[in-house]
């Protein structure tokens, strides 16, 4: 039979390997698929498009050590913000049989095709922060409360500022990711609502988050020149954008301050350090991980689902005064 | 089986218009200049829509910054350009560099020894680009590309996916420093635009890159090291690239792994658009510097005016495609 | 004239002695010998496939032969690769690849290691100045800072002859030089290549042309088969001999018989006048070849333009077996009333060169090979096949790169492609230019064939012999205008010429 010995010794050993390391932290891989939980080889496919962002990469590190806390046989599909690659490799692991699904911060819009498959195999979605909305498609959601970050920013520009009405306030967003599409418009609503002036008459958008502070740097400090002292505050729909801003600002001799949102650690040190940029809303991802965490293991105890598909929670806004005491967002552990 | 019908002189269509490019006619000047004349344009048109804004000092300060690290890395391109290759990595490698420079000088390596190396990284990625291209026989594209990757996958992992940032005020003042009045990445991007031109006018090795450009295989038979001249080509590029990222780091005073990525496509873009510029249709500093200003002229002149991002998008690629037609225009019309 | 001599007195420039190649077991060269005095213009003669660019390719150090011996002024050498021959003076120069056309001349004459330089900088004076010398040398009076792209085709040869002695060159070895060069121009390069014999330089001349190898050489060598079977004095031959020579027979054969003219009338023009063309009218029968002269620019090629639909016109029509065509009817309408054009520029114009022959055969044929917007390759293959046995293409397969087959073999794609539609009316182009005596004896063969099933053949040619040899029925043009008509068997060269020059008699 072996006429070749030693490629099929190679291939034997990569087997075994292979095989070990897939089963690491459970017994065996016997295959039970669909259905309620079962104790010892509960099956959990685990996604996230966002894994090149800091906190997409703490996501996949957190969820990693909950798998193996829990002792569940974890599969992580990373998709590089590349769905057309990330969704055929869900489905697949899907087909073979699992018991949860976890989505980390993927939109809802993107993965109709898991979300029908999930459908079709009888297997929960938990998801978070991955709609900005209720949504069938998910067991669970939770997410974070946008009009919250957007009340809790917008209360610090107007107390840095002496108030909205009637000042000069830039919307920097983002279009394509949801979640800063949503607050971009809530916050343009709030200001209009608070009798401030939208410069450019709408949110300004940036084309690439990758070059979301060089395009926010261009576009502040281009608008100053066009309009010196024609700026009293600029909200912008993510830190690294803001951070653009800001410097735009600070150049330019400008007075106006900015706000951001993710509490980055850079953010962060600005807010701490006192210039333009005075506030960021910091969300609780450990603590939305560890509620999505607990719902998936009362699933998995007695096939329980969550009675609210959908939970918005509290954010923490940072300003100079709480700024020492803040986790960065890209420093989770 | 002895006569043969030849014309006593040359039939017209055969030597007018060849021999020597016709001038004199303003429409002629129009097609030929049209590059610059689009910028020239551009800079008239957003002058009479804001004159109290546009050709201000501190607006032309505020374009000069803004396409200043462009600029370094559209020179690059030219580089490559010129011997008739091109390179999908720059922005990637220079972004890279960034990320090198600015963990070397958070883990405490003194911010000139964290430069050197960051350099060092981008003439290294810009050797291997081309010892693949010029030895290997890979295609620009596909080894660029590959490398493009790998580079960006590296910058991942040297800044472990986040944004570095508090980097020491004295290298952050190399990008945000001014003198007298003027950033300093401006200077930068004027001298290394100085050395390139020079270097692509007046040595032996620009002249050769300029062959090797034009005909490969009459180059290789006269002696000229084609090898070499691309390898030399796409090392310097990965170098001067390396000094944009470790330059827009610096500006910003942060480093992330994508930093910059959307100078790749405006770099190809300014050089095809200096292409445009000269006779001989072949990549060329002033041309790409020509290229370089339309496309920061057009996005200032619009930021100023209000206009939406995703307008920009279209205009930009609009302005792209009329300079070119125009060229094409101007080839057949020779 | 002739300033070689028979028994050489000196060493050869280069010689080659008992030289063989092969190439997967079919032997290229077997025992080829070719010996160039200094001082010689030495035409290389042969069929295509005879083995004169195998051996031109030995000789520069491209291939290295199996067997035999090449010398250097009597010293035995080796050529590793092109840059050592080049280096010991041998240069090859071809038409397609003489120039770099985005440098200026200076740079072009002066290129690599041959520019001078200080440190790396270029010395833009002494560059100019040693190129001009360069220059000056071929009597040319070259502007030194212009792209060489911009120049001429015989000012970029001439450049190129330049940079050759620049480098020292002693045995130049050109290829075709003469085939984009209008009669001045040919005339402007001959005095170059005879003042350099005259300097001693050796130079090998490769073409199709006779008369200009009859007008310029000292000796010829002649190559069938691989093998070389004639070395000869210019002066004690002949065209007829050297014709004969090279194809193994004699040239009486080389036109087939004519008589197959019929009295139907196949194509009616009247009053055609367009660019170039002016009130012209005529009639051609079925069966019937008729020949196209006159000089270059005189309109010729221009009339079978509008003809094929190629270029619109302005007066006049066109009527085929009764059908009159519409107002500048376009290729596709033309070529659907039954009227095909086989290009005189083949290779950008006839074939699409990286395409396989039944990829080439499919595109003129797009209709006749798909139904419902689907090709079938089964048809395709059937008439490719077809044509390729009909025509006698020599060719691996029907799938072969039509860039791989010689210019013949890429000419009678060129007609298998247009056969296919069965015109009733083909005009040719210079259907022979660039293509060798034998396949040129074949392609005349052809065009009596197709006349014989019924085709009126219309064919354009600059070559009064062939003109008369292959038609029925000749008309001369002049400045747009027909100047005169002769019947090929009563026909006159004198008497044509004196057409072409718009006398008439």
């Amino acid at each position: 039979m072996h006429r070749r010995r030693g490629p099929a010794a190679v291939l034997a050993t990569l087997a075994a390997v292979t095989l070990t390391l897939a089963g690491c932290g459970s017994d065996s891989g016997g295959g039970s698929g669909g259905g309620g939980g079962k104790g010892d080889d509960f099956k959990v496919v685990a996604f996230t498009s966002g894994n090149q962002t800091p906190i997409g990469a703490w996501w996949v590190k957190a969820v990693t050590a909950k798998a193996k806390e829990n002792g569940w046989d974890l599969k992580m599909i990373q998709g590089d913000f590349d769905f057309q690659k990330m969704n055929p490799q869900v489905e697949s692991a899907i087909g073979q049989g699992a018991d949860v699904i976890l989505d980390g911060y993927t939109d809802v819009a993107s993965i109709g095709s898991i979300v029908t498959a999930a459908k079709d195999a009888d297997i929960p979605i938990f998801a978070m922060d991955s709609a900005t909305k209720a949504s069938d498609a998910f067991a669970l959601n939770i997410t974070t409360d946008q009009q919250g970050i957007v009340d809790g920013t917008l209360k610090v520009l107007g107390d840095s500022i002496g108030g909205l009405q009637g000042k000069n306030v830039m919307v920097i967003g983002h279009d394509p990711h949801p979640g800063i599409r949503l607050r971009a418009d809530l916050a343009l609503k709030d200001l209009k609502a608070a009798g401030a002036t939208i410069a450019g008459g709408d949110v300004q958008k940036v084309k690439s988050p990758a070059t979301g502070r060089t395009e926010a740097l261009a576009l502040v400090s281009d608008y100053l020149t066009a309009h010196p002292d024609g700026l009293d505050a600029v909200w912008v729909g993510w830190d690294d954008a803001a951070l653009g801003a800001s410097q735009a600002i600070t150049e330019a001799g400008a007075k106006a301050k900015v706000t951001g949102s993710d509490a980055t650690s850079e953010a962060v040190a600005q807010i701490q350090a006192g210039g333009a940029f005075v506030a960021t809303a910091n969300q609780p991802w450990p603590e939305v991980l560890d509620s999505v965490i607990d719902a998936v293991k009362k699933f998995q105890d007695n096939g329980d689902l969550p009675k609210k598909n959908y939970e918005a929670v509290d954010t923490t806004i940072v300003d100079a005064k709480n700024a020492s005491t803040i986790t960065p967002s890209d420093k989770l552990q | 089986m002895s006569t043969t019908i030849k014309a006593p002189t040359p039939a017209p269509d055969e030597t007018v218009g060849r021999r020597r490019p016709t001038r004199g006619s303003i429409g002629k000047f129009l097609v030929q200049g049209g590059t610059t004349i689009a910028l020239i344009a551009l800079i008239v048109f957003f002058f009479a829509m804001r004159p109290d804004v546009f050709l201000t000092f501190t607006n032309v300060r505020n374009i000069l910054f803004q396409i200043s690290i462009l600029a370094i890395i559209s020179g690059a391109q030219t580089l490559v350009m010129v011997v008739g290759d091109f390179d999908l990595s720059l922005a990637a490698t220079a972004a890279l560099a960034g990320s090198v420079a600015a963990s070397l000088m958070l883990k405490g390596t003194p911010t000139w020894l964290a430069i050197v190396i960051a350099l060092a990284v981008g003439l290294a990625i810009g050797l291997a680009n081309g010892l693949l291209v010029a030895y290997v026989g890979l295609t620009a594209f596909v080894a660029t590309l590959a490398t493009m990757t790998s580079v960006t996958g590296t910058a991942y992992l040297v800044t472990s996916g986040t944004t570095l940032f508090d980097l020491p005020s004295g290298f952050n003042s190399l990008g945000q420093g001014r003198l007298l009045n003027i950033p300093g990445p401006v200077y930068v991007a004027i001298v290394l635009g100085v050395l390139l031109w020079a270097l692509l006018r007046f040595t032996t090795t620009g002249r050769k890159w300029y062959a090797i450009g034009g005909n490969v295989e009459v180059s290789r038979l006269s002696g000229v090291n084609v090898s070499r001249g691309r390898l030399l080509a796409f090392t310097a590029a990965g170098l001067i690239a390396a000094i944009a990222g470790t330059l827009l780091a610096a500006r910003l005073g942060s480093a992330s792994a994508v930093q910059g990525s959307d100078n790749l496509l405006f770099s190809v873009a300014a050089v095809f658009l200096g292409m445009t510029v000269v006779r001989s249709g072949q990549a060329n500093l002033v041309g790409t510097m020509v290229g370089v200003g339309i496309i920061g002229v057009m996005s200032n002149g619009l930021n100023i005016l209000g206009v939406n991002s995703y307008v920009q998008q279209v205009v930009t690629g609009l302005i792209i495609i009329a300079a070119v037609t125009l060229s094409s225009v101007r080839m057949r019309a020779r | 004239m002739s300033t070689a001599v028979h028994a050489p007195a000196q060493a050869p420039a280069l010689e080659a002695v008992g030289v063989s190649k092969h190439f997967d077991g079919v032997f290229a060269l077997n025992g080829a010998r070719l010996s160039v005095q200094p001082g010689e213009i030495h035409a290389l003669l042969g069929e295509n496939g005879a083995g004169k660019s195998t051996l031109v390719k030995v000789l520069t150090g491209v291939y290295a032969p199996d067997d035999g011996t090449i010398r250097r002024d009597g010293e035995e050498v080796e050529f590793a690769n092109v840059r050592v021959a080049n280096r010991a003076g041998v240069v090859a120069l071809y038409q397609e690849l003489s120039i770099i056309p985005t440098i200026s001349v200076a740079e072009n004459i002066l290129l690599g290691e041959r520019t001078p330089s200080r440190r790396g900088i270029v010395q833009w004076s002494t560059l100019r100045r040693r190129a001009k010398e360069q220059l000056d040398r071929l009597h040319q009076r070259i502007p030194l800072r212009q792209l060489a792209g911009e120049l001429s085709p015989v000012q970029q040869t001439m450049v190129s002859f330049a940079r050759a002695l620049a480098n020292d060159a002693r045995i130049l070895i050109l290829d075709e030089p003469t085939a984009s060069l209008t009669d001045t121009e040919i005339q402007e390069l001959f005095a170059v290549l005879r003042s350099l014999r005259a300097d001693g330089v050796a130079i090998v001349y490769v073409s199709h042309r006779l008369e200009e190898v009859f007008e310029l050489c000292d000796r010829i060598t002649i190559m069938r088969n691989g093998q070389t079977v004639l070395t000869k004095d210019v002066a004690d031959s002949t065209i007829d001999e050297v014709i004969s020579t090279m194809v193994g027979r004699s040239p009486g054969d080389l036109f087939p018989d004519r008589g197959t003219a019929t009295s139907d009338v196949a194509l009616t023009v009247e009053g055609l006048t367009g660019r170039r063309v002016t009130d012209v009218s005529f009639t051609a029968h079925r069966g019937e070849v008729l020949g196209i002269g006159g000089l270059a620019g005189s309109g010729r090629s221009e009339l079978l333009r509008i003809l094929a639909g190629a270029q619109k016109h302005k007066e006049g029509t066109v009527t085929v077996n009764g059908v009159t065509l519409p107002h500048s009817p376009g290729v596709a309408k033309a070529l659907d009333a039954g009227i095909a054009l086989v290009p005189e520029e083949r290779r950008s114009q006839g074939v699409i060169l990286s395409a396989s022959i039944q990829d080439n055969v499919a595109l003129a044929n797009i209709a006749t090979v798909s139904s419902l917007g689907m090709v079938s390759g089964g048809r395709i293959a059937d008439i490719t096949k077809r044509g390729m046995g009909d025509l006698q293409i020599k060719a691996r397969s029907p799938r072969q790169p039509v860039g791989e087959l010689s210019g013949g073999n890429q000419q009678k794609v060129v007609l298998a492609k247009m056969l296919a539609r069965n015109p009733a009316v083909l005009l040719m182009d210079e259907p022979t230019r660039g293509i060798d005596v034998g396949t040129k004896a074949e392609i005349y063969r052809l065009i009596r064939m197709l006349a014989a099933q019924g085709t009126t053949v219309i064919a354009v040619s600059s070559e009064l012999p062939e003109l008369i040899g292959m038609t029925d029925r000749v008309l001369i043009m002049h400045e747009g205008r027909i100047s005169g008509e002769a019947r090929s068997e009563e026909a006159d060269e004198e008497l044509l010429l004196a057409y072409c020059y718009g006398k008439t008699i």
